[in-house]
C-alpha cells in the first residue's frame, strides 16, 4: 500500500484541483445561462464569410472513406474478441 | 527582438509553424525506426541511429512537438475567441513558445546523445522537463490572465477544457517525470505506477483535453449552428477529470501492482465511454444534416475525421482493458496500432484541423494551396487506416503465437511482412508532413498558388 502513495496523492491533488474549480465555477454562475452559452464560438466575423458546401459526389466518397475505416476497426475489435475467447 | 515581436495572434502562428515543422522532423524518425524493424542493421550500428533512442525521439517529437504544438497553438487563438478579448500578453506567448520548443529540442538531442530516463513517454532527461513544466505554467498563466479580462462572462466549453488540460498535465508532468528527483526515475513498481499514471494521461489529459477543445469550437462554426447542448459538454468535461485520473495501470494489468488498482483501472476505463460519448453525441447533433459544410471545409474535414478516429480509439480502449482480451494484444503491435489512433488519428488530425481552420483567419488570407492541403489529408487519411489495418493484424498473429507457446524467435519471421508494410505506410505520412509544412510556410509568407479553386460550391440553400 505505501508504494502507492505518490500516485494516491497525485489522485487527490487532481480531484481537490477540480473540487475547487467546480466550487468556483458555481458561485461565479459559470452554469446559469447555458442556452446562451452554445451560441458561443458563433462570434467573432462568421456572418461575414461565405459557407461553402461539398458535391454530393465529394461528400459520398469522404463519407464512404470514414464508414470503411470504421467498419475495419469493427472487425479488428470483433477479432481480438474472437482470439480471445479462443485462447480462453 | 524579432524573436519576441508582437503581433496579434502571432503566438498562434508560430506555435502552428513549430507543429508542422516537427511534424516532419517526426515522421523521419518514425520511419527510421520501422525501417530498422525490416533490416535491424541497416545503419550499421550508428549510435544516434539505433532503435533504442530514435523510437522515443519519435513518440516525444510527435506528442509534444507536433501534436502539442498545434493543439496549444489553436487554443492561444480559441480562448481569445470564445472569451470576447485579446491573449494577455503576446509577448509572453513568444516567450512560452519558445520555451517550449527548446524543450523538444533539449529533450530528443539528449536522447540521441544517449540520455534518457528510460521510461517509456517519459524519457526526457531533467533540464527538459523543467522547460517544459516553465514553458507550460507561463501558457497557463497567459491564458489564466486572458479569462481575467475577458468581456464574456460565461466560459464556454473549450476554455474548461483547455485549463483542465493545462492544469491537469503540468501535475501529471512533473509526478510522472519525477521532477521532484533530480537524478530521474525512481525504482521499483512504484515508478511503474507513476510512470504509466503519467503515460496513459499524457494522452487523456493533454492531448485529448484539447484536441475536444478545439473540436467543441471549430464544430459549430464550421457546422453554422449553435452547440447541441452546452450542459452536456460539461458533463463531460466534469466526468473526465473524475474517471481519467485513475486509470493508467491498465497498461500494467499484467505485473504485481495491487488488484484493486486494476480494478479500479479497469472499471475506470470502461467507465470512460460517459465523457467520451457525450462528446460525440453532442458534436453529431451539432453538425447534423450540415456534413456538405465540412466536407468543403479542410479545417472540418480533418476535425470530422479525427473524431471518428476518437470513437475507434475510445471503443477499443475499454475493449482492450478488459484483462481477458489484454492476454492476447498486450505487448503485440496492436497497442502501437492503437496509440498512433490516439495520437496521430484523433489528435494530431483535430490538430491539423485547427491549424488548417485557424491559420488563414489569422493571416487573413486564404491556404497557400487549399489543393495540396487536400492532398495532404488524403495522404494521412490512407496512411493512418493502413498503418492500424497492417499493426493491428500483426498484433493478433504475435498474441496468438504467443498464447500458442510459439517462441519470440519463430513469432519474428511471422511478422516480418507487417513491418515491412509498416515502414512503407511510414512513406505516405512522411510525404504528409512536408507537404504540410511547404503549405504552412508559404501560407504564414502570405503567398497563394496558381490555378487554386475553391473546393465546394456556395451554400443556396436556407439555414434552419
Amino acid at each position: 500500500m505505501i508504494y502507492c502513495a505518490g500516485w494516491l496523492f497525485l489522485v487527490v491533488i487532481s480531484l481537490a484541483v477540480s473540487l475547487a474549480a467546480l466550487i468556483w465555477a458555481v458561485r461565479a454562475g459559470q452554469f446559469s445561462d447555458q442556452e446562451r452559452a452554445r451560441y458561443l464560438p458563433l462570434g467573432k466575423g462568421l456572418l461575414s464569410e461565405p459557407i461553402l458546401v461539398a458535391s454530393r459526389a465529394k461528400s459520398r466518397v469522404h463519407t464512404v472513406c470514414l464508414c470503411v475505416i470504421t467498419a475495419m476497426a469493427c472487425i479488428a475489435f470483433a477479432a481480438a474478441f474472437a482470439l480471445s475467447l479462443y485462447h480462453r | 527582438m524579432q524573436l519576441l515581436k508582437v503581433e496579434e495572434n502571432g503566438t498562434a502562428k508560430l506555435f502552428f509553424l513549430s507543429s508542422a515543422f516537427w511534424f516532419a522532423l517526426g515522421t523521419l524518425e518514425g520511419f527510421t525506426c520501422a525501417t530498422q524493424l525490416v533490416i535491424p542493421d541497416l545503419y550499421g550500428g550508428i549510435a544516434g541511429l539505433v532503435f533504442g533512442r530514435v523510437r522515443p525521439m519519435h513518440t516525444t517529437t510527435m506528442i509534444f512537438g507536433f501534436a502539442g504544438c498545434a493543439l496549444i497553438g489553436s487554443a492561444h487563438y480559441i480562448m481569445p475567441s470564445v472569451l470576447r478579448t485579446s491573449l494577455w500578453s503576446e509577448r509572453l506567448g513568444k516567450i512560452s513558445l519558445w520555451l517550449w520548443n527548446l524543450a523538444i529540442l533539449t529533450g530528443i538531442v539528449a536522447l540521441d546523445l544517449g540520455y534518457s530516463q528510460g521510461r517509456e513517454y517519459a524519457e526526457w532527461i531533467w533540464p527538459a522537463n523543467v522547460l517544459v513544466l516553465l514553458s507550460m505554467g507561463l501558457i497557463f498563466l497567459n491564458l489564466l490572465q486572458t479569462a481575467v479580462n475577458r468581456q464574456e462572462k460565461l466560459m464556454y466549453v473549450s476554455t474548461w477544457y483547455i485549463f483542465g488540460g493545462l492544469i491537469y498535465t503540468w501535475f501529471i508532468y512533473f509526478f510522472g517525470h519525477a521532477v521532484f528527483n533530480f537524478k530521474g526515475a525512481i525504482t521499483g513498481l512504484p515508478d511503474a505506477i507513476l510512470a504509466w499514471f503519467y503515460g496513459h494521461g499524457i494522452v487523456g489529459l493533454f492531448l485529448t483535453p484539447l484536441a475536444i477543445a478545439i473540436a467543441y469550437y471549430i464544430v459549430p462554426r464550421v457546422a453554422r449552428s449553435p452547440l447541441y447542448s452546452h450542459v452536456l459538454s460539461l458533463v463531460g468535461f466534469w466526468t473526465i477529470l473524475v474517471i481519467y485520473t485513475s486509470i493508467g495501470t491498465h497498461h500494467i494489468l499484467q505485473t504485481p501492482v495491487p488488484v484493486w488498482l486494476k480494478t479500479m483501472a479497469v472499471s475506470g476505463s470502461i467507465a470512460m465511454i460517459i465523457p467520451v460519448f457525450t462528446v460525440l453525441v453532442n458534436l453529431w447533433l451539432t453538425m447534423r444534416g450540415r456534413l456538405g459544410f465540412f466536407h468543403a471545409d479542410i479545417g472540418g474535414r480533418f476535425v470530422m475525421a479525427g473524431l471518428v478516429w476518437y470513437i475507434l480509439t475510445c471503443t477499443q480502449g475499454p475493449i482492450q482493458a478488459l484483462p481477458v482480451v489484454q492476454r492476447v494484444t498486450h505487448l503485440s503491435n496492436w497497442v502501437i496500432a492503437h496509440s498512433h489512433m490516439g495520437v496521430f488519428g484523433f489528435s494530431g488530425m483535430i490538430g491539423l484541423g485547427g491549424l488548417y481552420y485557424i491559420l488563414p483567419r489569422i493571416t487573413g488570407k486564404p491556404l497557400y494551396s487549399g489543393r495540396l492541403a487536400d492532398v495532404q489529408y488524403w495522404l494521412l487519411i490512407l496512411g493512418m487506416s493502413a498503418f492500424f489495418t497492417v499493426l493491428t493484424a500483426g498484433g493478433l498473429v504475435q498474441g496468438h503465437a504467443w498464447l500458442n507457446g510459439t517462441t519470440v524467435y519463430r513469432t519474428l519471421p511471422m511478422i516480418h511482412i507487417y513491418f515491412v508494410l509498416r515502414a512503407a505506410t511510414g512513406l505516405l505520412f512522411i510525404g504528409a508532413a512536408f507537404i504540410g509544412l511547404y503549405n504552412v510556410i508559404r501560407t504564414i509568407r502570405g503567398d497563394q498558388a496558381q490555378g487554386e479553386r475553391i473546393f465546394g460550391e456556395e451554400f443556396q440553400g436556407e439555414l434552419q
